[in-house]
């Protein structure tokens, strides 16, 4: 009955909690088990953390085939999540919520990735150097 | 339920609830990923003290993450419960919730004081500084949620489960999923790649 109306009057929807968080856009349209998506998320989250733990070690044997393991882990773990317990999806509720974590996601991907590399940059540049050394550059350069 | 139609105004006013509030959890992104940077780059900066490999215990780590990891699961259990209108499985599911990230927050307390105790706190080394920084704010999210949470739960209790109260959990949810995709990367970053 719910559904019957939701679909035919636009303006005045029902409210009973059955249909709110559809209503809202905040989950997928209804008849989605949203059940059985939390549960689906959850099991692949936890296997993505042991095998994450588990597999890591073993399979990588030096500690940047490590992090890159690690990390493909994580990264498939955080689109599990986003899409089983954030729901997000290519439905059109969905849509401003992706803009706008794609942007963010850009700016983080520049912070870290930006600031890693200037580091590495200088640490790189300064490495042969004694303190007494970096003095003498840094009065002869003016510190700059 | 004898509510009131949920009017197309409403509807917007809720939806654009929902995304203002997630705007905020963008910005809280741009905070973490601030710190994530702060830690890469102190990572190595360990002042003659002992370095990431050293110190961190896995298996207490892994037991962290599967207690932050249910206490989401218990979150959406509880909006499920909230769909059904069961005011009674919302409030047992938002305890699970709570028990769980209480533990967490417990583990997280334990591991900060047994490294301060053991003289190895945040004021050791630049290295110790990000990384007490960095988890401690993770820490600090989680312990306001979990104020929040007892907040939702005797809201819902008092008011039953009408608009504002479907509202708040739908926020509540969205925040407590965000921290623990947060925890996901310090998991992988700071404890997986302790050895990098």
């Amino acid at each position: 009955m719910d559904l019957y109306l939701y679909y035919r009057v636009p303006h005045a929807l029902p409210m009973n909690n059955h249909t709110y968080f559809e209503a809202i856009g905040f989950w997928p349209k209804a008849g989605t088990h949203t059940g059985r998506i939390y549960l689906v998320g959850y099991v692949l989250s936890l296997a993505l953390t042991f095998g994450a733990y588990f597999l890591t070690p073993e399979y990588a044997a030096t500690p940047i085939r490590l992090a890159i393991l690690a990390l493909a882990f994580a990264l498939a773990q955080f689109f599990v999540q986003l899409a089983c317990f954030l729901h997000l999806s290519r439905e059109i509720d969905s849509r401003d919520k992706v803009w706008a974590l794609s942007f963010v996601l850009t700016i983080v991907l520049i912070l870290v990735v930006g600031s890693v590399w200037i580091m590495q940059n200088l640490n790189n540049r300064m490495m042969f150097q004694t303190p007494q050394e970096m003095e003498h550059y840094m009065q002869t350069q003016q510190g700059i | 339920m004898n509510e009131p139609a949920l009017t197309h105004e409403a509807q917007n006013e809720d939806s654009t609830a929902v995304f203002g509030f997630w705007m905020y959890l963008m910005s809280d992104f741009v905070l973490f990923a601030g710190l994530f940077a702060t830690y890469a780059v102190f990572k190595g900066n360990v002042f003659g003290g002992p370095a990431a490999g050293d110190l961190f215990s896995m298996p207490y780590v892994l037991v962290e993450t599967v207690l932050l990891l249910t206490s989401s699961f218990t979150c959406g259990l509880a909006l499920l419960a909230a769909q059904r209108g069961s005011i009674k499985g919302v409030i047992t599911a938002l305890s699970g919730t709570f028990l769980l990230g209480v533990g967490f927050v417990w583990m997280e307390i334990a591991e900060f004081r047994d490294l301060i105790l053991a003289g190895h706190g945040p004021d050791q080394s630049g290295f110790l500084s990000s990384y007490f920084t960095l988890v401690g704010t993770h820490g600090l999210h989680v312990a306001i949620g979990l104020l929040w949470l007892v907040a939702l739960a005797v809201s819902i209790l008092a008011r039953g489960l009408g608009r504002s109260s479907m509202r708040k959990l739908a926020l509540f949810s969205l925040f407590w999923h965000f921290l623990d995709i947060v925890w996901i990367f310090i998991f992988t970053i700071v404890y997986l790649m302790r050895f990098l």
